[in-house]
């Protein structure tokens, strides 16, 4: 007797104790008869057995590097004891790619596109706003295709040392309104003779 | 009909006031890597008398504090070539050297530069005045005695922008940059 292979979904509602009493019995059966299928519940054993181990060494709090062995041990294990690879190590890309690379190449790809597009849109001045250390810019367009782009008018003091004598920093308005710096120093010293 | 020797004669003086137009322009333009810059040098005095017409174009002057000065005399008005980082002296006549480094070419525009004001090997005026100034929007530095006058000193780095509309736009509306 030939015993076809169980749907995924059948197998797994199997596994979780889904199944009605009637239907699991025959479920049992069909597995019973097949390697193929016994081989597959027991590799969902295995991972959930993976799994309750992880969740065990974050509970105690276990390093990193504790938790990767044992789950290392385990997939070693599997592949060992089962001719089906459902779990495999990838060794720095070294090692061949596994069928999860049909997953991972995809994320990957979408992952670098991303990040190209958002180092496009965050271009200086390409969508970023103004910040404390880049003061607003004026832009103005004379005509269609041609843009002005005007610096703040005016001067400003940012630091000033006035050394031994007594200084202050005026602020005068220019002609078109903006802020023209003007810094007057007393001449304490008695004045050298002119050459 | 002229003929061609004489044409060519004739367009002789023509093709090499363009040349030398040419070979002169370059020389005229402001240096690659530098920014030109002008210290404007100023007598100034409460004493009433003239007011060098030289300075009709600097509106900052006939502005509080400087209303109080009743002549003005234009000193010297030298020109400089600024390189960042590069320090750049100016004689004044007080026997006092002025120091000008242009630190940088901020990314709007604005130069940020250092000033220094002292006797040679000295310290004893103005050591450290750090400016942003938009190009050709000058500063002042003023108080120092000379000829029982007071010393005002107008600093202008790059050019500012001619075109009218542009002088318009900016005073009308600012936008911001999107």
């Amino acid at each position: 007797m030939t015993v076809e292979r169980l749907e995924d979904d059948k197998l797994q509602e199997f596994f979780d104790g889904e199944l009605p009493e009637g239907e699991a019995e025959v479920i049992r059966r069909e597995i019973l008869d097949s390697e193929t299928n016994r081989s597959r519940l027991a590799a969902l054993e295995q991972l959930r057995d993976l799994l309750v181990l992880a969740a065990d060494d974050v509970a105690a709090e276990l390093s990193a590097d504790d938790l990767y062995a044992k789950i290392r041990k385990g997939i070693d294990a599997e592949r060992q004891g089962g001719e089906h690879r459902t779990l495999t190590a990838v060794e720095g890309g070294g090692a061949r790619p596994v069928e999860g690379w049909k997953v991972w190449l995809p994320v990957a790809a979408g992952l670098a596109v991303a990040a190209a597009v958002l180092l496009f849109v965050l271009q200086p001045g390409e969508g970023v706003g103004p910040t404390e250390e880049q003061p607003e810019l004026r832009v103005e367009a004379d005509e269609p295709g041609m843009t002005v782009v005007e610096p703040p008018a005016g001067s400003e003091v940012e630091e000033v040392d006035f050394g031994a004598n007594v200084g202050t920093v005026f602020e005068i308005e220019g002609e078109a309104g903006e802020p023209i710096a003007v810094v007057w120093i007393n001449d304490e010293e008695p004045e050298q003779a002119t050459q | 009909m002229t003929p061609l020797s004489t044409r060519i004669s004739r367009c002789l003086p023509a093709v090499a006031a363009l040349v030398v137009a040419t070979l002169a322009a370059p020389a005229q333009a402001q240096r690659p890597g530098t920014v030109r810059g002008e210290v404007l040098v100023v007598l100034a005095k409460e004493a009433a008398g003239r007011m060098d017409p030289a300075l009709a174009n600097v509106p900052a002057l006939r502005r509080p504090p400087f209303n109080a000065f009743r002549s003005m005399e234009v000193l010297s008005r030298p020109r400089v070539d600024l390189r960042v980082n590069r320090p750049t002296t100016v004689e004044l006549p007080n026997g006092r050297r002025l120091q000008l480094v242009l630190q940088q070419v901020m990314p709007d525009g604005r130069y940020r530069v250092r000033v220094s004001i002292n006797r040679p090997n000295q310290n004893d005026y103005l050591p450290l005045l750090q400016v942003v100034a938009s190009p050709g929007d000058p500063f002042f530095v003023a108080g120092q005695s000379h000829q029982g006058g007071t010393l005002v000193i107008g600093i202008r780095i790059g050019e500012r922008r001619t075109d009218p509309a542009a002088s318009s736009m900016r005073a009308r509306r600012p936008t911001k940059r999107r």
